[in-house]
């Protein structure tokens, strides 16, 4: 091994000789593909590391609108020191009569036992009258520190602006603000049946297993409905969603590691043919087929190898970098020391990938005879040996697997990369017809056209390649921009036109004929709603309590946390009985229940089955009479669980409504007067909700398409790569076409139409392809119509075919401008 | 009698495919004793140089038998012929051929290295002092004049005390005077070492410097002639 590793030293003297295009493809793959990995890698753990402030504590337990039993509160303060908090909904109201949706909490004196709130300066924690309310509020409704504000029916005066919450981000429907309990109290918002939940956060002692003690906690009053979170379990919701978006980003990064490796095989195979000479020269006195592969293997890899390096220091630098750029949309700040695992993964990946790209090459040109290599008779119809091919199927295979194996969603990332497979098949095939189509065609035209034609098929031609390098990354764009443009045009016109304006929460129960009035009044012919709401956890399924579940199946969602609660005598509008039967108007028996079929599905549930569902502390043990299939679109209001009228009516609980203003009506002066009349009620606008959901989706469709984008910019570089490397065979038909008479117009017009003719048949075949698959996703896993942005849709292959033609041309320049004495020197 | 250095019996070889196909050795014999020398004379594309490509198991001969020192080189691998020229057959070329990124040592002692030879650099600088390159040993290829070039080849092809040397057109690329020294050298190493000595030439004035002269003329030797 010392040898082949010296003879590659010193044969690297003589430079890269296409070398050079393999560390640029790779460098930049990885640096892709390192970023990614790091990135969610990093998030992953600053979330982990930082549970316990996210949380506030070691542990969280939590109870649905009630306040724990004396002989709970003695057990909570047993574990060790807690603070107890109590979470509502509530509208804050300027003087001027503006008002905002606010998470209130009223902290006890302990809080906050883990994690630092972010203060503006001036700010001052609130006591008594007083409140401290989240920048977003403040910005809002333009309130200074000082100013007074309505809340319930207390009004408070503002002692601090809070910038950042622990575990916080700015993607938040209801911005926080914070009272004390005193101040909690006056605002008279905590009533029977109204939507609160009391926290209990704990610090354990530092040995303690936190998730144990919640568990034992559970167990020991299990009809409680008691909730509780481990600091290991804090940012679930966020860690389930970065490791989603990074499986997405991942698969786009390994697509642009497909395409940086067909840019390296490109690169391998002009390094191997500008080595036949030092080949033959070595196998004439005496190297094995072994000794010469193991040299070129050694060089590549040396080169491989910084590439890698490079790449990774990139990717281990990302986090930092998001980080600063992300600031406060992350509920945590990314961990910025190296993530070695995932590091690790990328390299592994990077070292594959060079090899399958590359070993082929390497193969063939220790297979050769000197002889053969020394006439310069070589790469023209190679015999295709099965030993060339093994060993870099076997790489790709073992690729697929690490990508597979080591995703948290091995089905995601095996469709992914059985998606990428197929589409490198595809552009395969376009190729192919390329190259079938310019054999047909090269007799056609002058003597320009001709040869731009005729280069498509030239032996050793990359047509094959560069159709799926730039075919793959842009029909993934085109993909994504169809379906986010879908989804957005979705939610901008269809949700405001189907959704009501507004969605009102804690409507006292004996308040339901005033709402109506002033509804009536303030907001005339609008469509009104009104359903009885409560809260409460699903607490035992079939007797068996959930509390002892080992895992909960992933679509069972209604097992986590309080669920909205309702009773209904008739079926809702948008719902449909699939299984089971509704009950009778007038049904007067033991406690039934409808749930949402895919829920039950999830959870493998029978109609007959039974739910016990715990309300204020009291567990309601209920048989399952039907299944409905929702259609959540209908965006009114929908419950997973709807019991029949009986148990709960007695229950204190309090109204939700919905308001659909009539034609051209708003909802303004209803709200207006509710802060009034009414300022226990929390109105939610669906404006606000639609704003939201759209920032998050423009975020995440803005992240994919910047990692798209780096994909395309990876074929481009294939592109150029493989214009240099062909730069002598292009010199030498330039300057022979010169020689003859043309002109440089006319040697440019014939690359031109070689780049123009290649760009335009594959950005079209990806036009069609990522038009497809994105009707595909929306249509079938979204369930939108498909009605994208087409005049955008349609710039991406023209922008394609623009910055293709451009790359390649830029990499022909050197070629073109070649004066005919200089070229036939070299010929 | 002893076994024959070189034993070629009817060997054909054609080159090439379809309508390009080509025959270019129609059935040579030749034999050639231990330090012998032989020139092989004759015009272009008489088929001199596909001959030596036979021997030194570079192209594999479509018929009849080549056998080096006693062993059929037709039945030999890839590997075992390339170990059979590392240890066996010195090589030079009418283009010198030598590593451009290697110096002159670097480049003698490549096959050393890769016979596994002891001390490759020290025999390697031996070699080159015997060519008289003992001041040009850093230099690289390119730095170096035809001439000098064509000594390193020679240095490359001795210094693995080979049997057989093999040189085609070895003077072709150089002015004549340069290339009547480099014959010199190239007569004097090979019987220095004892080896067999084969030169592809069309050049008489080297031809007669050979033992003897086998005469070439569209792939096949027609006339054999001894020197005096």
């Amino acid at each position: 091994m010392k040898l082949p590793l010296q003879l590659a030293l010193r044969d690297l003297r003589g430079g890269l000789s296409g070398l050079g295009l393999l560390w640029l493809c790779l460098m930049v793959a990885i640096a892709g593909l390192a970023s990614v990995t790091s990135l969610a890698s990093s998030i992953d753990r600053a979330i982990a590391d930082n549970g316990r402030a996210m949380l506030g504590g070691d542990l969280s337990l939590s109870v649905a609108q009630r306040d724990a039993t004396a002989e709970e509160r003695a057990a909570i303060d047993s574990l060790g020191r807690s603070s107890r908090t109590v979470v509502t909904r509530a509208m804050l109201v300027e003087p001027g009569g503006r008002s905002v949706l606010s998470e209130l909490t009223g902290v006890d004196p302990n809080w906050r036992l883990a994690g630092e709130v972010e203060w503006a300066p001036g700010s001052k924690r609130p006591a008594g009258a007083e409140v401290a309310v989240g920048r977003e509020i403040a910005e809002r409704l333009d309130l200074k520190l000082g100013q007074q504000i309505r809340i319930g029916h207390a009004t408070y005066r503002i002692s601090g602006i809070i910038q950042k919450m622990p575990g916080g981000s700015s993607f938040a429907l209801a911005p926080p603000s914070i009272v004390d309990e005193a101040g909690l109290a006056m605002s008279g918002l905590i009533q029977p049946g109204s939507i609160s939940s009391t926290n209990y956060r704990i610090l354990l002692p530092e040995d303690a297993d936190a998730e144990a003690a919640g568990k034992a906690f559970q167990q020991r009053f299990p009809e409680g409905g008691w909730r509780s979170t481990s600091r290991d379990e804090a940012g679930s919701g966020t860690r389930r969603f970065i490791d989603r978006l990074g499986q997405m980003l991942l698969l786009v990064a390994l697509s642009a590691l497909a395409i940086g490796g067909l840019g390296m095989s490109s690169a391998a195979a002009a390094f191997a043919a500008s080595r036949h000479p030092t080949i033959a020269v070595l196998k004439l006195v005496g190297a094995s087929r072994r000794t010469v592969n193991f040299m070129l293997l050694a060089e590549i890899g040396l080169i491989a190898a910084t590439a890698i390096l490079a790449g990774l220091v990139i990717g281990a630098l990302a986090p930092a970098l998001v980080g600063k750029l992300t600031a406060g949309m992350l509920p945590v700040e990314p961990d910025t020391s190296p993530q070695w695992a995932a590091l690790g993964k990328a390299a592994l990946f990077g070292l594959l990938i060079s090899f399958a790209a590359s070993w082929r090459m390497i193969a063939n040109a220790g297979d050769t005879r000197p002889a053969r290599l020394l006439r310069g008779d070589v790469g023209n119809g190679e015999p295709l040996r099965w030993r060339t091919f093994l060993l870099p199927v076997l790489a790709l295979a073992l690729a697929a697997a690490v990508a597979i194996a080591s995703s948290s969603d091995p089905w995601f990332a095996a469709y992914g990369v059985g998606a990428i497979a197929i589409l490198c098949a595809l552009f395969t095939g376009i190729g192919w017809m390329i190259r079938r189509l310019a054999r047909g065609a090269k007799h056609l035209g002058g003597p320009v056209t001709r040869l731009g034609i005729a280069a498509l098929d030239r032996p050793g031609s990359a047509t094959g390649r560069l159709a799926v390098s730039l075919g793959l990354g842009l029909t993934l764009l085109v993909t994504l921009a169809g379906t986010a443009s879908s989804i957005l045009a979705e939610i901008d016109t269809t949700v405001p036109k189907k959704a009501p304006a507004l969605f009102l929460v804690d409507i006292p129960r004996a308040e339901g004929d005033r709402f109506r009035r002033l509804a009536e009044w303030e907001a005339p012919g609008a469509e009104l709603r009104l359903v009885p709401s409560l809260r409460g956890p699903v607490t035992a399924v079939n007797g068996v309590r959930v509390a002892d579940m080992k895992d909960i199946p992933e679509g069972a969602w209604i097992l986590r946390g309080d669920r909205g609660l309702t009773f209904a005598r008739d079926l809702p509008p948008a719902n449909r009985v699939v299984a089971g039967q509704w009950w009778p108007k007038d049904y007067r028996g033991p406690p039934l229940v409808s749930i949402d079929v895919d829920a039950a599905t999830a959870l493998n549930l029978k109609v007959g089955d039974t739910l016990t569902v715990t309300v204020l502390g009291r567990p309601i043990e209920a048989r399952i009479a039907s299944f409905r299939e929702i259609d959540w679109r209908s965006l009114g209001f929908n419950f997973a669980i709807i019991f029949a009228p009986g148990p709960l009516e007695a229950a204190p609980y309090t109204l939700m409504a919905t308001v659909a203003p009539a034609a051209r009506g708003t909802t303004a002066a209803l709200e207006r007067r509710l802060t009034e009349e009414l300022p226990m009620v929390s109105a939610i606008r669906v404006s606000d909700v639609v704003a939201e959901v759209k920032t998050l989706l423009e975020s995440i469709d803005g992240a994919v398409r910047i990692a798209t984008a780096f994909a395309i910019l990876m074929g481009m570089i294939v592109l150029a790569g493989s214009v240099v490397a062909t730069r002598r065979q292009r010199a030498r038909d330039i300057v022979l076409l010169r020689l003859v008479g043309a002109t440089r117009g006319e040697v440019a017009l014939s690359q031109l139409i070689e780049f123009l003719a290649l760009s335009v048949a594959v950005a079209l075949a990806a036009f069609g392809a990522g038009v497809l698959a994105a009707e595909l996703v929306v249509t079938y896993i979204f369930e939108f119509p498909f009605s994208p942005d087409w005049a955008s849709l349609a710039l991406i292959p023209l922008g394609a075919v623009l910055l293709a033609v451009g790359a390649a041309f830029a990499a022909a320049i050197p070629a073109l401008n070649a004066r005919p004495a200089e070229g036939l020197r070299s010929l | 009698m002893s076994e024959a250095l070189i034993d070629l019996t009817d060997v054909r070889l054609t080159l090439g495919e379809g309508d390009v196909r080509t025959e270019i050795l129609k059935g040579v014999s030749l034999r050639l004793q231990p330090g012998e020398s032989v020139a092989v004379l004759g015009p272009s594309g008489s088929g001199k140089s596909s001959l030596m490509a036979v021997i030194a198991g570079l192209e594999r001969a479509d018929a009849g038998s080549v056998r080096l020192a006693g062993r059929n080189i037709g039945s030999m691998s890839e590997d075992q012929l390339a170990r059979l020229r590392g240890r066996s057959l010195g090589i030079i070329l009418q283009a010198f051929h030598l590593l451009p990124t290697m110096t002159a040592l670097e480049n003698v002692s490549v096959p050393l290295e890769l016979a596994g030879v002891d001390d490759p650099r020290g025999r390697a600088a031996f070699e080159l002092e015997q060519v008289g390159l003992g001041h040009r040993m850093t230099h690289y290829p390119a730095q170096l004049s035809g001439g000098e070039q064509q000594r390193v080849a020679i240095a490359r092809a001795t210094a693995p005390r080979p049997q057989l040397l093999l040189a085609d057109e070895p003077t072709g690329n150089l002015d004549s005077k340069t290339g009547a020294a480099i014959i010199d050298l190239l007569f004097e190493r090979a019987s220095q070492a004892g080896a067999g000595l084969m030169v592809i030439t069309h050049d008489p004035a080297v031809a007669a410097r050979a033992g003897r002269t086998v005469h070439m003329s569209d792939g096949d030797l027609t006339q054999e002639i001894k020197s005096a």
